[in-house]
């Protein structure tokens, strides 16, 4: 048995042809695509028997490629929502960059500090392009010339006086890019999940805006509408997203609506037809609601074709949801309905602005999750749940009394500051719904008819379109405790009582807003705005000048608080419904009727959406803290250890 | 035989008789574990030279140390996900610790396929032609001279012998190596008992054997990956596996061996068989329905082809050599 020769450095025999790498990342970037291509050529030899050590190793980095796309897809599969979907190749991506922006991360500082590169590759007399640190015990420093390492032992301050200043400097890089891929391995197994978590979740906000933006320009395509929307867009929006998002509706047809000329009320048809797409145009601009009883009636009343799950399908009150019970009546199964309000020209703002203005508030998630709590549960005759009394009293230490009276405008200018643009769009977007809504008007008016039982039919469906829209939006953006403007009127209250220097006086305060809190229900609609909310200012295309007619009654306390004059000008047009002006046109002699039922849907929300927003926001704090710091941790001992790199110890005495 | 602890006792150094020298070991699993655990025990050691930059470090121990990562990778994506939740509500953490827990049963069904794919070619290698790619060998590898006399230190390393297909150790692969069954391996290669090159035909099959092992291996892998990522992600599985067991024995409730056996069943075996069907029939998207036959069909499909390559291309052609040919 022969006896092992020392394995330590070899100088190779003969002079190493080839030449070192020096690139830019475009172009490395280049080469690592054609290597991928080169491995799967290697591929094919290796399954032939063909090639050696070096060409079957690197089908390994195909392969792994390979492997991790069909993950990414499977997962893929796995959901139904397009952004899920979409963020499984962004983690891919993620996963794949950090892997490999790791080791660079390493690299920088020690190039910074010694003059080369530890990730140096070079190609062989063979055309291989290899890592040059890779195997300390083979290193062909034939290719380096000498004038490079000279710049290299300057930086390490070797001096200049020895004889074999080559060799050492040589040592010392040996030194150093062994320490380096050490370290290397040692950290990309907790770096590299980090890193592509963190890359992920900023990648993901970008794929999120795009795959929604996508969706609504099919939707909007699909409406036949305009797109009104171009003159709101940030410059980010229209060169980074727009595009894309052009690229991804691009099969989706653009649809001339049909407008008839001339209907009669024996054309159920087409009615029907035209009121699902402005139906379809109310959605794609403010968003599908999601409250399950409004999407089962909307569904059974105005589209022929209801769902199969619907038909078999109840409204429980109970669960609150559209189930499917069996014969004994037990539910067997829950419809979910899912929250699609992403899927809108309005639609990623009724979660975004609830969490700017929750923040405004000052409080935490979870205070703040108390204020919509026990929604629909608000009890008879001013009873008030203990929890919005604790929340009420917070609120009032902040903000409340003559000492908080800077927080106080403080919060109400942040609320300002967030407010207008956003009602600027929900301007421009009601517009553009107006536009749908005329044209649908104008074909209705042709619509003749002495049939009694015909025409309830369609009131009853003009109904559904007209006031439940309406009441929807006004929810999310008025009435309800969960909508935009609640933290103003909460502050609104609070100002109101500008002296609470005696106990009565607290007292007073502190029932009025607990009672805000708990919940908005038929017997707690008061402050003046109960003639605002049920009378027909919410029109659409005008829901911008309800909300000024709502600030407009704010009290006088709050008004001067607040910065934008505009914003609080009092309004008085008188606009019409969508439902007055179709039942107008039906029923002349018709005045056109009240929200009789917008009690009820003041006091039910139609969805938690703002619970959801301030859950989201605090775990979302909460895990980025967590990951972020890590990562933060994990990079900082990584680069303290590098400046040891290259000095003195056991192995390398100087 | 075990040498293993022979070279740490050899002494060297004016008047050694003995030195340090390369041994292979018997392919078994008790040897291979062994050499397994040897590689582990070093792994610190080889960090904390590589750390200071020692000159003797080399490349199997940079290639040893990448397992730690690849082994950290899959925990590490796990934890980032459960950051999420241990958060004060009671619905985000529920949904973290479900999504994490399905982010570490697709980890674990990663590492568990790798290791499946990989199993599939070199078990039946093993059966029919008697080669096993594993096959241990101890090689000792030398540090630098430490004095004038131009004695060293070493090391032992647990390599394969068929690690290269270039550079293999022929003196091991020999009738006169114990902890090779070379007759075996001819017989099975179908190299006629009586030929006088045998080595010639062996060794070229060998290389090219392992060539195509490994390269077949590689391409498994790609499927097996997407499998056992896909099955630990499917609904059945993350509901079933394992659910509550954890829980039960926190609750200090003695297993019996019944009560192992049906959690077996109901808990193990059960979930893997219906996440298996559900990841076939895939669910509402039309996606699902596709990259689960892939992945199934894709894993099935490559182990057999390499089987058929691997085993059909590593036997001798009988047209190559009439026996008693003169």
């Amino acid at each position: 048995m022969s006896i092992t020769v020392s394995t330590q450095t070899q100088h190779p025999q003969n002079k190493v042809q080839g030449h070192l790498v020096h690139q830019n990342p475009i172009k490395s970037a280049g080469n690592r695509a054609k290597g991928l291509v080169q491995s799967g050529k290697y591929l094919a030899d290796g399954l032939n028997a063909k090639g050696d050590d070096y060409s079957v190793g690197k089908i390994n980095d195909l392969t792994t490629k390979l492997g991790s796309l069909g993950i990414a897809a499977t997962l893929a599969s796995l959901t139904k929502n397009p952004v899920s979907k979409a963020m499984e190749f962004t983690g891919l991506v993620s996963f794949l960059t950090a892997m490999a922006v790791w080791p660079k991360v390493i690299a920088a500082p020690i190039k910074a500090r010694t003059g080369f590169d530890v990730n140096q590759e070079y190609v062989d007399s063979y055309g291989r392009q290899k890592r040059f640190f890779e195997d300390p015990q083979y290193l062909p420093w034939d290719l380096w010339k000498k004038e490079d390492l000279d710049k290299v032992g300057d930086k390490l301050h070797i001096s200049k006086n020895i004889a074999n200043r080559s060799e050492k400097t040589q040592d010392k890089m040996k030194q150093i890019s062994t320490q380096a891929n050490t370290l290397w391995m040692l950290t990309t197994g907790f770096a590299t999940p980090l890193m592509a978590s963190l890359m992920g979740n900023y990648a993901g906000k970008y794929v999120e805006k795009v795959t929604e933006t996508s969706r609504v320009q099919g939707a909007i395509k699909q409406t036949g509408m305009e797109d009104f929307t171009k003159a709101n867009k940030s410059t980010l929006q229209k060169i980074f997203v727009d595009p894309v998002a052009k690229l991804m509706s691009a099969n989706k047809k653009a649809v001339d609506a049909t407008f008839l000329d001339k209907v009669t009320i024996n054309d159920t048809a087409k009615i029907d037809e035209m009121l699902k797409n402005l139906d379809s145009a109310y959605d794609a601009i403010f968003g599908k609601g999601t409250d399950a009883a409004f999407e089962f009636n909307k569904a059974s009343m105005l589209y022929k074709n209801v769902p199969a799950d619907m038909k078999l399908t109840q409204f429980d009150e109970k669960t609150g949801m559209n189930v499917i019970k069996d014969a004994s009546g037990k539910v067997i199964n829950k419809i979910h309905t899912k929250n699609v309000d992403g899927v809108s020209l309005m639609g990623d703002k009724w979660k975004v602005l609830p969490n700017k203005m929750a923040d405004i508030l000052g409080i935490s998630p979870k205070e703040y999750k108390q204020i919509t709590k026990n929604i629909l549960n608000a009890g008879e005759n001013g009873a008030v749940n203990h929890e919005s009394e604790e929340l009420a009293e917070i609120l009032i230490r902040k903000f409340a009394g003559a000492e908080n009276k800077e927080n106080l405008k403080k919060a109400l200018n942040k609320a300002e500051s967030i407010l207008t643009p956003a009602m600027k769009e929900l301007d421009d977007a009601s517009n553009s719904y107006k536009a749908v809504l005329d044209k649908t008007v104008n074909a209705m008016k042709s619509i003749v008819t002495n049939d009694a039982s015909a025409k309830k039919v369609l009131d009853d469906k003009i109904k559904y379109i007209g006031e439940a829209q309406q009441t929807r939006l006004s929810n999310k953006v008025l009435n309800t405790k969960i909508s935009w403007t609640s933290p103003i009127r909460i502050l609104d209250i609070i100002a109101k009582h500008d002296n609470v220097s005696t106990v009565e006086a607290k007292a007073a305060l502190k029932k009025e807003l607990s009672e805000f809190i708990y919940g908005v229900t038929p017997h707690h609609i008061n402050n003046n705005f109960d003639d605002v909310v049920k009378g027909n200012f919410v029109a659409p295309a005008k829901y911008v000048q309800g909300i000024k007619k709502y600030f407009g009654k704010l009290s006088e306390n709050t008004k001067a608080m607040m910065s934008n004059a505009d914003l609080v000008k009092n309004i008085d047009n008188n606009t019409e419904t969508v439902a007055k002006k179709l039942l107008k046109l039906i029923n002349p002699a018709d005045k056109g009727k009240n929200f009789e039922n917008i009690c009820e849907w003041l006091g039910k929300a139609p969805d938690k959406f703002l619970t959801d927003a301030a859950k989201q926001n605090g775990i979302y704090r909460g895990w980025l803290k967590k990951v972020g710091g890590a990562f933060t941790i994990l990079t900082g001992i990584t680069l303290l250890a590098t400046t040891q790199f290259g000095k003195a110890n056991k192995y390398n005495k100087d | 035989m075990n040498c293993s602890i022979l070279n740490s006792q050899i002494n060297f150094g004016k008047g050694a008789k003995k030195e340090p020298r390369d041994y292979v070991s018997e392919p078994t699993f008790a040897n291979k574990a062994a050499a397994t655990a040897h590689t582990v025990k070093s792994l610190p050691d080889y960090a904390k030279r590589g750390l200071q930059g020692d000159p003797d470090a080399n490349f199997h121990e940079f290639m040893k140390l990448s397992k730690i990562p690849y082994l950290l990778g899959g925990p590490g994506l796990v934890a980032t996900i459960m950051a999420g939740s241990n958060l004060f509500d009671m619905k985000a953490n529920k949904a973290a610790k479900f999504n994490g827990k399905g982010m570490a049963l697709g980890c674990l069904g990663y590492y568990a396929m790798s290791a499946i794919a990989k199993a599939c070619i070199d078990k039946p290698l093993k059966m029919f032609r008697g080669l096993d790619l594993n096959h241990p060998i101890n090689t000792v590898a030398f540090n630098r001279p430490h004095d004038a006399e131009g004695h060293s230190t070493f090391k032992d390393e647990s390599h394969s012998l068929f690690e290269s297909s270039k550079f293999i150790r022929w003196g091991f692969v020999s009738p006169d190596e114990p902890s090779f069954n070379y007759k075996e391996v001819q017989k099975k290669m179908g190299i006629p008992e009586d030929a006088n090159n045998a080595d010639a035909m062996m060794r070229p099959i060998i290389s090219s054997t392992i060539k195509r092992a490994n390269s077949w291996k590689y391409l498994t892998s790609a499927f097996a990956v997407m499998l056992g990522v896909g099955l630990g992600n499917q609904k059945a599985v993350k509901e079933e596996f394992m659910t509550g067991v954890v829980s039960n024995i926190k609750n200090g409730s003695k297993p019996s061996v019944k009560g192992i056996v049906n959690g077996l069943k109901t808990k193990v075996a059960k979930p893997i068989k219906d996440g298996f069907v559900s990841l076939w029939k895939g669910s509402e998207t039309l996606g699902s329905k596709v990259t689960g036959k892939v992945a199934i069909l894709g894993f099935a499909a490559s182990v057999i082809a390499a089987n058929i390559s691997v085993l059909g291309n590593s036997k001798v052609k009988s047209n190559v050599q009439e026996k008693g040919a003169n």
